[in-house]
């Protein structure tokens, strides 16, 4: 495992003779809406952190290997500033990657310091698997869901109150899978994830969302009426020392 | 997948008791054992939600689910007796057979199931 110079990492599986490269991405959007959920901003150009410069120290010791990465990912302070694309703003990401020597996994704690207002900020993990569906748990069980709910496509000629956007909630793990191998997250805080990239190989899950009102009307995924009242609600702009000790994935083969 | 993410969200807890008393507490005469088994299972099929001590009698209770779609298998091995499942209130429905000290019993898909055993 190496770190690249933005603060992803670029991971070998000895096992199955793959490299995951750019792990742990951070994905920036604006977020339109409120309480109930998301809204991206029309004809919105995500922000990535690929440009940043971390700060990476590493230690081993016989026992465990520890990876520290820090960056500061510049954002927009709130959805005006987000139309012009002037990043007035920031949010300070600290990532700390364990690795155990006794065990097949990979462990995240991540500690974020936010003070932009009005958007939503996700973690990326490539999978290199182009997925028609994607597995996550709920109570004793699994629910397999199509990567992209067809139904997005026809909404509106079919007069839904709101596009069905495929984001999907988990209560532990999420995963994406092909006959040869599998790529798992689980999640001992946040459970919100969605699959996206072009190929639907890239596990995105939402680390937080940042919005000011309770309910909140006229918005892409949902013309009309607010759902619920609309309430400001500054709180919710999660402003602060944010802590997920979180998001682990590990890679196992596909039988299991 | 689904037993490994378990393991990671519900972990085994423990502290390392330094030797002198960081808080006063009341000591126990209890001495235990550097190594001890309670129970070994078999395969990696199902997985284990809950071990705790039977309300009203002297046994314990395993309750266990399969998070798969297939029908899967719980192979366990441990010094017991008296084995049996039972229904969320822990009265046996029906009697389960120890050999070589060990227990299998299947597992239908998203199903629950609670096991009463004691030790010998």
């Amino acid at each position: 495992m190496t770190v690249n110079e933005n603060g992803t990492l670029r991971i070998f599986d000895k096992q199955n003779q793959k490299i995951f490269d750019q792990v742990f991405l951070i994905e920036n959007g604006g977020d339109d809406r409120d309480e109930y959920d998301y809204s991206p901003l029309p004809q919105e150009k995500l922000l990535y952190s690929d440009r940043v410069k971390a700060n990476v120290t590493l230690k081993q010791t016989p026992f465990i290997a520890t990876i520290e990465i820090s960056f500061t990912l510049a954002v927009p302070m709130d959805l005006e500033k987000r139309t012009v694309k002037v990043s007035n703003s920031f949010v300070e990401v600290e990532l700390t990657v364990t690795l155990p020597n006794h065990k097949p996994l990979i462990k995240v704690a991540i500690e974020l310091n936010n003070q932009a207002k009005d958007h939503r900020l996700r973690l990326l993990v490539p999978t290199g698997i182009a997925a028609n569906c994607s597995i996550s748990d709920n109570q004793f069980g699994y629910i397999k869901r199509d990567v992209y709910d067809q139904a997005m496509d026809v909404w509106q000629q079919e007069g839904w109150d709101e596009r069905p956007d495929s984001i999907y909630p988990m209560l532990g793990y999420v995963g994406l899978s092909n006959e040869a191998y599998g790529v798992t997250i689980a999640t001992n805080s946040t459970r919100e994830f969605e699959i996206v990239g072009e190929e639907s190989d890239t596990i995105a899950i939402t680390l937080f969302r940042s919005i000011g009102f309770l309910g909140k009307e006229n918005i892409l995924r949902r013309p009309g009426r607010p759902s619920g009242i609309k309430l400001p609600t500054p709180d919710s702009q999660m402003l602060g020392k944010i802590t997920l000790s979180l998001v682990h994935p590990f890679w196992i083969d596909a039988k299991s | 997948m689904a037993k490994r993410a378990k393991e990671y969200v519900t972990p085994i807890s423990f502290y390392n008791k330094i030797p002198y008393n960081a808080m006063k507490l009341n000591s126990s005469d209890i001495k235990t054992p550097v190594q001890y088994s309670f129970l070994k299972e078999l395969n990696q099929e199902v997985i284990l939600s809950t071990l705790k001590k039977a309300e009203q009698s002297k046994g314990y209770i395993l309750r266990y689910l399969n998070g798969t779609d297939e029908v899967k298998e719980l192979k366990l091995e441990a010094n017991m007796k008296n084995a049996g499942r039972t229904n969320l209130n822990e009265f046996k429905t029906d009697e389960v057979v120890i050999e070589n000290q060990q227990v299998k019993l299947l597992v239908k898909p998203n199903e629950v199931q609670t096991l009463y055993f004691e030790k010998n």
